[in-house]
């Protein structure tokens, strides 16, 4: 390309070069942030610089020179003018920093709030349904109470009656098992109705245990339990199931139609399953007071179930030796009986240890200890004892029941009060990150809105920012 | 070095009201106003005072017109607005007494 020449009139009054043309040029280009008009006075500004120089004798070299290179001027001119492109970019860059650390605390407290509030949403849930699993081990109570009757009701029931006793105790057991507990006179004699029917004062021990499965099954049934632990809901489901089994014994017992032992052995699984329920909702959950209640309100239980099972058989064992007949093994199953019943009170008393409180299983003490260890000497024939020794037993019985039950009402007490703290924690913790979240969704919006409007006037003069001329 | 540095920033301050105060006289074209200032030593190059005139011109204290100028290309002249004068005028106000002011102060200095 070739380079042009300088035109200049001889009388010097009019000048275009290739140096004016091209500073122009380039000038021209450097101030395309500016309103036409604006430019188009700076271009008019430079093109009557450059005829008044040349009037003047200057070089365009030489005018160009005073003028300072194009950048150099334009940045001038811009500056002049409010056009701060490098400040308008980094304040656009450069957001207000109280609002970006608001928006990442926000965001922070947010994302740990949301992740705290997921998990303490399982919790809480967990929580819930583990206090109303708890909630239904008073109907499980009353179930294991009325199995452990029955059972004990049915072994009696299956002894002979002695000739010339009246009334025959077995005969009252299954009375007591299928008919109900006759309302007794001053005098001991069943009350009639002038029918000559029986007056009953409390239902049958089927139909009490009828109902306590029942209410027992319709709380279980109702139960949420998928946050359990499947074993704690196995558990559970058991013995509903057990109550689909139940009358198909009793209806057996009533027809004589099964031997006692195959009939308490039965039972023994019924009782068990109830039993293992704390057990398992113990394992359900990591909190230690919990577990440890649980876990002793379980042991408790069997330690009551292992008596309730003994005392027939003793019964068994003391009427069967009285009468001479042959022990059958029965010795030998009492003794196993006894020590296992022994060996669940030391667990008992184990586990009441690591609750608060200085609750122990009461001591076998009077008849009922006399006969137990009569028994394990080897003499089993002290019918003589048997009444009392049965008294003791039950109302042994009615003091162990008052031990559990008062774990059961601090367990369930536990419980509801760890299930509304989990639900506390989630609504504050759900809360906190809500709040958060929603501040980083305001800052978030405005910081977006500032950006757009830096960037929206980047390209207008910053004295519009300023409110003043830079 | 310390005296460049004062008296550019004096400069600053007064180079636009010294602008309008010589086209209070008349106006001028570029070039004619640039070599006043330059004479006064209140501007180095012609660089300075485009940019200004520019600023000025965008704040309505001067406005240009063409004047033909012989056979050659209209000459640009700058003259001093209504709102230029009030400018002015406000700045000699001030600039009055603060100056004497200050020279009052240097003078008690010495």
């Amino acid at each position: 390309m070739t380079e042009p020449q300088a035109t200049t009139t001889t009388e010097g009054t009019t000048m275009t070069t290739y140096t004016e043309r091209a500073y122009l040029r380039d000038v021209r280009k450097r101030l395309g942030g500016l309103t036409p008009d604006q430019r188009d006075a700076v271009l008019d500004d430079i093109h009557a610089y450059f005829s008044d120089a040349a009037e003047a004798g200057r070089s365009p070299e030489q005018a160009v020179e005073s003028l300072g290179n194009p950048a150099q001027f334009t940045a001038r001119i811009r500056a002049e003018l409010g056009y701060e492109p490098w400040a308008v970019a980094a304040a656009r860059q450069r957001p207000p920093a109280g609002i970006v650390v608001t928006l990442v605390l926000a965001l922070a407290i947010g994302v740990v709030g949301g992740y705290l509030a997921v998990e303490s949403a399982g919790a809480a849930v967990q929580a819930r349904q583990l206090a109303d699993a708890v909630g239904t081990l008073e109907a499980q109570d009353d179930v294991m109470t009325a199995l452990a009757r029955e059972r004990e009701l049915v072994t009696v029931a299956s002894l002979p009656c002695p000739e010339g006793v009246t009334p025959c105790a077995a005969r009252q057991a299954e009375t007591a098992l299928l008919r109900g507990v006759p309302e007794v006179d001053e005098d001991g004699r069943p009350v009639t109705r002038k029918n000559g029917d029986v007056v009953y004062a409390a239902p049958s021990a089927f139909e009490q245990t009828a109902a306590a499965t029942e209410r027992r099954d319709e709380l279980v049934t109702r139960l949420e339990t998928s946050a359990l632990r499947e074993e704690a809901r196995v558990a559970m489901e058991q013995t509903v199931f057990d109550s689909e089994e139940l009358p198909r014994i009793q209806g057996q017992v009533a027809e004589r139609r099964i031997a006692p032992q195959p009939v308490v052995k039965a039972y023994n699984i019924f009782i068990d399953d109830v039993v293992t329920v704390p057990a398992e909702l113990a394992r359900a959950t990591d909190d230690h007071e919990l577990s440890d209640l649980l876990t002793a309100h379980q042991a408790v239980n069997e330690m009551i179930a292992a008596n309730a099972s003994e005392r027939p058989l003793v019964t068994m064992l003391v009427t069967t030796s009285t009468n001479g007949a042959t022990p059958g093994g029965e010795d030998t199953r009492v003794v196993g009986e006894i020590t296992y019943s022994n060996t669940r009170m030391e667990a008992a008393n184990t586990a009441l240890e690591r609750v608060p409180g200085d609750e122990r299983v009461p001591p076998m003490e009077g008849t009922l200890g006399t006969m137990r260890d009569l028994i394990l000497q080897g003499d089993s024939a002290r019918a003589d004892l048997l009444d009392t020794y049965t008294a003791d037993s039950v109302r042994w019985d009615e003091e162990a029941s008052l031990i559990r039950d008062d774990l059961r009402e601090r367990t369930v007490a536990l419980a509801e009060s760890r299930a509304t703290s989990a639900r506390a924690t989630f609504l504050i913790t759900a809360g906190v990150a809500g709040v958060a979240l929603l501040i980083a969704l305001v800052t978030g919006v405005v910081l977006v809105a500032r950006t757009r409007r830096g960037s929206t006037r980047a390209g207008q003069p910053a004295r519009d920012l300023a409110g003043s001329p830079a | 070095m310390n005296d460049v540095r004062i008296a550019t920033n004096l400069r600053k301050g007064v180079l636009e009201y010294c602008v309008l105060a010589l086209l209070a006289r008349g106006e001028k074209y570029g070039l004619e106003l640039a070599d006043d200032l330059i004479a006064r030593e209140l501007i180095a190059s012609e660089g300075s005072l485009y940019p200004l005139l520019a600023r000025m011109r965008e704040n309505e204290l001067v406005e240009p017109r063409s004047v033909a100028s012989g056979a050659g290309r209209p000459r640009r002249y700058y003259a001093i607005t209504e709102r230029g004068t009030e400018q002015l005028t406000a700045f000699a106000q001030v600039w009055m007494p603060l100056s004497a002011q200050v020279n009052a102060l240097l003078e008690e200095s010495r």
